[in-house]
């Protein structure tokens, strides 16, 4: 059976797709989540901080993927929860799972919505044994907030990341001790308010270029062994949790044996409508890039549903122009361009800056300057670029 | 008469399985939670072909033939097994002779269809192999194996035939009884008129326990577990010349579709130590990039440690007790010895047959369905076992496509998971790229609604190893 529109994902990105591709005039969506219910990661965000951009309100997750929810419910959209994408083909084949069955339909265009994993201990190579009472970050979100669980009395958090830091805070209100946040980087990679609201409100230490050279226990974690870099000096921090919270990457394991992937962003190369490089393909969320502020990846799905509903209405693509990164710059969202109107870029920057500037050139032209007083990688830069009409070759550079 | 095994890794189950074959009764003690908790759930995962034992030892004998034998079962008892062939590659084409001297050696082992492979033949072979190999022996009969299902199909296979199992059973001490030996455990006594010894690198402390002495070298090898897709660029087992102590470090294929890359060979005080350290898998890696082109390092999913008990002899020690009548040890099981298990049971039977005059049983059940798995059936037939069983539709574990069937299949099944550790060496979540981080929660929530299991009764592996606590704690 041939569906219009198959959006992979019920998490944020997934849910603002399906509701702009509705009001875009596509009749036929289907959108397939593989948990037992819509808004990905958002129920087990129980704090507050989101939908400021979205809502001009600060929400809870919860809150903020009910407002997508309940308007999807009524929008005409066709939801399956329960189901398990197994297979996308690139002729737009998709197989799943589900409890009712193994089924296998075919999309005239594909949303791919389905967000990101966290990085493990392997692979940022945790040495030591491996005991219980080591759990990735979003992991132990969802035992504490969903099930009630408790995880230990004492706990070392690694990594400066968000989640990271909304979980020490996490920790602390259920009355574990939170010994330390331990960060590799000479700086943290969360956003500047929670390391206020989550740690310095708190009393909760943040160890700098440091790292956590051995997990100590055997059966059970008791405690990590961390090295400072500048002082080489090894400290032994006792605890009976360590929560890994070092980063996260776009989960694309279905199509990145066909789909163009930027190995900066672990996501596929998109042009300014997200779409990929495979036809039909568009992008959005934290399978394309991690984000850090959730309405930012709403907009990003209503990005990629416009895009996918010029692409069913027969629009064709323009020569995709690629832009070439110069200075100061980590990645850049899209990575392509090819319309001659208005677009905006994503940004981040590799070395926190103050006082630079961004210059987009087309060919010898400046097509834009814009001043940046502040920016650090861990947050990203939004930049509107006005239409550009005869475009030769882009290049983008932070000074 | 009454027979006690003690241990359940791979050497302590296969041995189960044969005796299974007999009336007798058989006792098999594990003192963790599950089978396949020690050696047997941490190594290279090879059947090795047995080119480069020592001709007229047991270990040459009995790879050999544990080779053969597994080739005869493992289809009737579902074991994962595939006969890639193994390479031994040489960089110094000197060390040409040293690939005659091993091929001859093994052709004295009785190891079939050895050849010498020039670079050319290499180059069309295994393309991925580093710039400085020469020339390889090539060994068709070695292949890659799974050593978790190997031991759970010997220890299912066994029970089916009236073993019986005991978990969570550890032997504290051995006492002598009108010829007979009583077993003081943590979980009551037993009395037998029998006791293997199959305790891995707790073989010697057993053996203490019987008023002998076997000294256990316990080594450890440190290993990389790479991602899926990794597997696709390597079609043999690689090794690099034999060292003194080892078969040196290894690129496998494994039957799940991943990479291991290990192992070192590193003797310890203390032989429960499964620690990994910067040293050990640096070793790894520059001893790899001497095998093969650059490997892919940044998909490494994984690193892990295994104990293997050598002895100063080198060979396996298989015998009878000196001082503790009708006990027999089998000890020293290092490589090959998830090879050799199935002729090491046969060996351990012909011993105990020459002592003892034990009867056939006259009904054995010769084969053990594995795990139904639904991903790879074909897409009707997937659909029709869901219609039949809608938790097959269930998908907990999204990296190795786990349903919710296999999961309670694992822990239903005789001798079955009791640990986040034990569904995932029998089923797979958390084996994957996410290592857990999605399945985790899901996986602790069927264990405890199907073993009926308190917050703080979930363990990862073994003792101690908790991973909730009490809410009111």
């Amino acid at each position: 059976m041939t569906r219009d529109l198959i959006i992979i994902g019920g998490g944020p990105a997934g849910l603002a797709a399906a509701l702009e591709a509705r009001s875009q005039g596509i009749e036929d969506v289907l959108l397939l989540e593989r948990a037992s219910s819509l808004g990905g990661i958002l129920p087990q965000c129980i704090h507050t901080g989101f939908g400021l951009e979205e809502f001009s309100e600060e929400l809870t997750g919860p809150e903020y993927a009910h407002r997508f929810i309940e308007r999807v419910k009524t929008s005409g959209v066709q939801i399956r929860t329960g189901a398990m994408v197994t297979s996308v083909t690139p002729e737009k084949n998709i197989s799943f799972s589900s409890s009712e069955g193994f089924e296998e339909l075919t999309a005239k265009a594909i949303i791919l919505a389905m967000g990101c994993r966290e990085r493990t201990a392997g692979m940022i190579a945790l040495m030591g044994e491996r005991p219980a009472g080591i759990y990735h970050a979003g992991a132990a979100q969802s035992l504490i907030n969903l099930e009630g669980k408790k995880l230990g009395t004492r706990a070392v958090i690694y990594g400066s990341g968000d989640i990271g830091l909304i979980m020490a805070r996490r920790l602390k209100w259920e009355g574990v001790e939170v010994e330390a946040v331990i960060e590799v980087l000479p700086r943290s990679s969360g956003l500047r308010r929670n390391i206020h609201q989550c740690l310095h409100d708190y009393d909760i230490p943040l160890y700098l270029s440091s790292r956590i050279t051995r997990a100590l226990g055997r059966g059970h974690i008791e405690g990590v062994e961390v090295f400072h870099e500048e002082s080489a000096q090894t400290r032994i921090i006792p605890c009976d949790l360590l929560l890994l919270s070092v980063g996260l990457i776009p989960e694309n394991d279905l199509v990145n044996r066909f789909i163009p992937m930027d190995p900066v962003t672990g996501g596929p190369l998109v042009n300014e409508s997200r779409a990929t490089k495979v036809e039909g393909f568009f992008a959005c969320g934290n399978t394309l890039h991690v984000h850090d502020i959730v309405d930012f990846v709403s907009e990003e799905g209503r990005i990629a549903a416009r895009g996918a509903a010029e692409y069913l209405r027969g629009k064709t693509e323009k020569k995709r122009n690629e832009i070439s990164l110069e200075g100061n710059i980590h990645s850049c969202i899209p990575q392509e361009i090819s319309t001659s109107e208005a677009f905006s870029l994503y940004l981040r920057v590799k070395e926190p800056l103050e006082k630079g500037s961004v210059r987009l050139y087309n060919g010898t032209i400046k097509v834009l300057e814009k001043r940046l007083a502040f920016a650090i990688p861990s947050e990203m830069v939004r930049i509107d670029v006005p239409g550009i009409e005869y475009m030769t070759e882009l290049r983008l550079e932070i000074v | 008469m009454t027979l006690a095994i003690i241990g359940a890794g791979i050497i302590g189950t296969a041995i189960a399985r044969e005796l299974s074959r007999y009336e007798l009764d058989i006792l098999l003690l594990e003192k963790e939670p599950e089978a396949c908790m020690g050696t047997s759930k941490a190594n290279s995962a090879i059947l090795h072909g047995g080119f480069d034992a020592i001709p007229g030892t047991l270990k040459a004998r009995l790879n050999v033939r544990g080779n053969a034998l597994y080739h005869q079962f493992a289809k009737e008892l579902s074991i994962p097994l595939e006969n890639i062939g193994s390479l031994v590659l040489t960089r110094d084409c000197d060390d040409q002779d040293r690939l005659v001297e091993l091929k001859e050696r093994g052709e004295i082992n009785g190891v079939k269809g050895l050849e010498i492979w020039d670079r050319q033949t290499l180059e069309q072979r295994e393309p991925e192999l580093s710039e400085s190999v020469c020339s390889a022996l090539y060994s068709p009969s070695a292949g890659i194996i799974c050593p978790f299902q190997a031991t759970f199909a010997f220890l299912e296979n066994a029970m089916e035939n009236g073993v019986t199992f005991l978990p969570d059973t550890k032997l504290l001490a051995v006492h002598k009884r009108d010829g007979k030996y009583l077993l003081n455990t943590d979980n009551g006594e037993f009395l037998v008129d029998s006791l293997i010894n199959a305790a891995g690198v707790d073989a010697g402390h057993v053996a203490s326990m019987l008023g002998d002495e076997i000294e256990i070298i316990p080594r450890k090898g440190q290993y990389r577990v790479l991602d899926k897709g990794e597997r696709e660029k390597y079609h043999h087992v690689l090794f690099g010349l034999p060292e003194e102590h080892s078969k040196g470090v290894l690129v496998v294929p494994t039957v799940h579709g991943n990479v291991l890359l290990g192992p070192t060979s590193e003797v310890m005080e203390d032989r429960h130590d499964l620690s990994t350290d910067v040293e050990g898998i640096d070793f790894v890696d520059s001893a790899v990039r001497k095998l093969i082109k650059e490997p892919s390092i940044a998909r490494t999913i994984r690193l892990f440690s295994g104990v293997r008990a050598s002895t100063p002899g080198g060979d396996f020690r298989i015998e009878e007790s000196e001082n503790s009548p009708g006990c027999i040890h089998v000890a020293g099981i290092d490589s090959p010895g998830l090879t050799a298990a199935p002729a090491i049971a046969e060996y351990v039977a012909e011993i105990l047959l020459k002592k003892i005059l034990l009867r056939e049983k006259e009904h054995v059940v010769t084969t053990r369905r594995g795990t139904t798995t639904v991903h790879n059936m074909r897409a009707e037939e997937r659909h029709l076992r869901i219609q039949q069983d809608k938790e097959a539709g269930e998908i907990l574990c999204r990296c190795e496509m786990v349903t919710l069937a296999e999961v309670k299949e694992a822990i239903r099944r005789p001798g079955g998971a009791r640990t986040v550790g034990g569904v995932k060496r029998r089923v797979r979540p958390g084996s994957g790229r996410c290592q857990g981080g999605f399945c985790e929660s899901r996986i602790l929530k069927v264990l405890q609604e199907e073993l009926a299991l308190q917050d703080e009764e979930v363990q990862k592996e073994g003792r101690g190893s908790w991973m909730m606590r009490r809410r009111d704690d």
